[in-house]
């Protein structure tokens, strides 16, 4: 087999027992890695109703086919188990350079179940593995517990995963992080790996990646091409010169700039956040992920000091500044640096504050229940001092530790209606009243509301531009408007889910391929040959993507979810309040009608959103199908 | 009139500016004016004129005029 050893480590932090099993590549084929592997663990090896931070909940941490390669972007490790914060399959991916290293020390994936008795950390190298005591680094930050590993360990190029104090404190949307600089943000993977009194994981290996591929020459060929096609193409060399945060001029003239909790789309201090000022008075350099030409992360000084986690991407901005109705950007950029020194998802952080503001105004909450701070959009004075009482569970940050929805469900009131979530996740910092597949997005994705499920409506709007044109060969033949919700737009919706879901299984990130930027389908397809050897069409990536949502659905159709999961926020039902799409919003009768259309062609019961049988058939998946009867 | 290229749209001309002033002697149709200076109409998502959004297709313009231009906005 080539493109990967197929090793699989399992580990029991129960009972300390450690073992490497090897996949076949007919298996490997089905599911090649990432977040395919993952489904297939999790849904193969755990019970139903398993509690999310109880210690059977199985841990999968699985790189992507095509991570470690010389393909840029090609980086991405996927880490997944049952969700704190939603209850469903979970899921969250990261680049960096810890994803390329478990791939040099011949590991494909990590499966950890159990939970210690005491705080450990698993250290790997070159095909060994060993847990290690960790009581020492507990409730440190993670730049000293990288410092502390590498110094223990006499090696400083071990790359090192970890979670922080939120993740030790398990609060449900705790992130993980690699090389302090890149994280799986999402879905509170953070409070699993607290769980289970794991701190983090070393990794150091020394396998050349040439060795693993089926055609190293063209391989390289193929990775030199599209590094220089970095600063030919014009959005990745946007993404290299100002990177993320580059958005939030466009989104807010465009009036889906999330403002206020989603009230408005636009947000009239906009000029004080966007990137001409953190180009001044921010940045200090650009940094990127392992062999990728892109340079899409930004560094910074914060309060004069170049912070060792990486600047505030987009959503970060916009969760803390205009959702909060926030307009200082070094205020922002404080409250990206605690988030990462204590490993909180800066999305569900910034939106649960907004959800808690808008409740204050409101009267839900008082002065008394936020002990004394007056949460006021605008104010920033509350920022800093509410992510401590979070990430310490202190008080109203308790409350808020646990996301929006349950938040809301403890408030009562008028509260759940504020709470701006699918399935118990917080919606990302893009509004879905000017581009209805993100809201689709939204609604349907498997681990609440994910704003990378497909490429963005505007993208595919003019049938001469450059995106539109690299979506071809994706089948994608008819532009669509990007306000509706038209069959003919579902069927965008239904092969972009796809090939995005493809993507995070090769491990590829969503900066990389067409069409949302510069890798033409076609080269992607060819990464795949040259690394693994196999005839490769676009009709297997689209299975495999498929295939892997699909597991994702089997795991939340056994777990309860249904077709009244896959839902919106009651706010984008109502008109946004200001911008140029002020007045305009999503009507609850088209949305049902494409949710239907939508699950037709994907081969799901329109009553219940599960997957028929003929399909998972169809997509090798038939022996899913008894495990969704034992709901 | 003063041009403003953002995100992506800077880099279809050479040196990747991302502002610009045109000499106007007589107002003109925008989608004239930014084909003459080898702007890709079909990369153009939204257009802002003195902080109003327009169609490009109908946009007139004139000197004192500011026009801000913007690519397909995509997430990440």
């Amino acid at each position: 087999m080539y493109g990967t050893t197929g090793k699989i480590l399992r580990v029991n932090l129960s009972t300390g027992e450690l073992a490497i099993e090897e996949l076949e590549e007919d298996f490997y084929r089905l599911y090649p890695g990432g977040k395919a592997l993952a489904g297939y663990f999790l849904l193969n090896e755990m019970s139903p109703n398993v509690k999310p931070l109880a210690p059977e909940n199985l841990l999968v941490i699985a790189n992507g086919l095509l991570t470690g390669s010389p393909v840029a972007t090609a980086t991405r490790y996927v880490v997944s188990a049952r969700s704190p914060l939603t209850g469903g399959y979970g899921e969250s991916e990261a680049g960096g350079f810890w994803g390329p290293e478990l791939k040099m020390a011949s590991i494909e994936a990590i499966l950890i179940t159990g939970k210690a008795q005491e705080p450990l950390y698993l250290w790997i190298q070159d095909g060994q593995a060993e847990l290690r005591p960790a009581k020492h680094l507990w409730g440190r930050s993670p730049a000293e517990v990288q410092a502390d590993i590498r110094a223990e360990l006499g090696d400083e190029k071990i790359r090192i995963l970890q979670i922080g104090i939120a993740g030790e404190n398990l609060v449900h949307y705790a992130c993980i992080t690699n090389d302090l600089r890149h994280f799986n943000g999402r879905n509170g993977m953070g409070a699993v790996m607290g769980s289970k009194n794991l701190k983090a994981i070393a990794v150091r290996g020394r396998q050349r990646y040439q060795t693993l591929a089926y055609d190293p020459d063209q391989l390289m060929t193929l990775g030199r091409k599209l590094s220089q096609e970095v600063k030919k193409h014009p959005s990745s060399a946007d993404l290299q010169d100002r990177g993320t945060p580059g958005l939030v001029e466009m989104l807010n003239a465009g009036g889906i700039l999330p403002t206020r909790n989603f009230r408005q789309g636009t947000f009239e201090n906009m000029d004080n956040v966007k990137w001409e000022v953190y180009e001044k008075e921010l940045l200090t350099a650009r940094r990127s992920c392992y062999a990728c030409a892109v340079r899409c992360k930004r560094e910074v000084a914060v309060d004069g000091e170049v912070s060792p986690y990486g600047g505030p991407e987009y959503e970060t901005i916009g969760a803390f500044g205009p959702n909060c109705g926030i307009d200082d950007l070094h205020l922002i950029a404080r409250a990206n640096e605690l988030c990462n020194t204590y490993l909180l998802d800066t999305i569900s952080t910034g939106a649960t504050i907004a959800f808690a503001m808008e409740c204050y105004e409101h009267g839900l909450i008082s002065p008394e229940d936020t002990g004394g701070l007056n949460l006021r959009f605008g104010n920033g004075e509350v920022l800093l001092p509410l992510i401590e009482m979070i990430v310490t569970r202190t008080g109203f940050g308790d409350l808020l530790a646990e996301g929006s929805r349950r938040a809301a469900e403890k408030i009562g009131g008028d509260a759940p209606f504020f709470a701006m979530h699918v399935k118990g996740q917080e919606l990302a910092m893009h509004e879905p009243r000017g581009k209805y597949n993100v809201g689709m997005g939204y609604a349907i994705s498997e681990i609440g509301a994910d704003h990378l499920v497909v490429t963005h409506d505007p993208a595919l709007a003019n049938p001469d531009s450059m995106a539109f044109k690299s979506a071809r060969p994706l089948g994608i033949t008819q532009a669509q408007p990007p306000r509706s919700l038209s069959p003919e737009k579902m069927e965008h919706f239904y092969i972009l889910e796809k090939w995005n879901s493809f993507e995070k299984v090769v491990g590829m990130c969503f900066f990389g391929p067409a069409p949302r930027s510069f890798i033409p389908p076609e080269d992607v397809l060819t990464a795949v040959k040259v690394v693994t050897g196999w005839e490769f069409s676009m009709e297997e990536a689209l299975a495999i993507g498929e295939r892997a949502t699909n597991m994702a659905r089997v795991f939340n159709t056994r777990e309860g979810f249904s077709r009244k999961d896959d839902t919106l926020p009651e706010r984008l039902f109502q008109p946004l309040e200001n911008g140029p799409l002020a007045g305009n919003a999503m009507r609850r009768e088209e949305f049902e009608q494409a949710l239907t259309v939508l699950y037709g062609l994907k081969g799901w019961e329109s009553q219940t959103g599960q997957p028929t049988r003929e399909r998972l058939e169809a997509l090798s998946l038939g022996w899913t199908t008894g495990l969704m009867e034992t709901k | 009139m003063k041009i403003t290229l953002g995100g992506q749209l800077s880099y279809q001309l050479p040196g990747h500016p991302r502002h610009l002033e045109v000499q106007l002697e007589a107002p003109a149709r925008l989608e004239e004016v930014l084909t003459g200076l080898g702007i890709l109409l079909p990369e153009i998502y939204l257009v802002v004129v003195n902080g109003e959004l327009v169609e490009l297709q109908t946009a007139l313009v004139s000197q004192q005029d500011e026009v801000k231009l913007y690519p397909p906005v995509d997430g990440g």
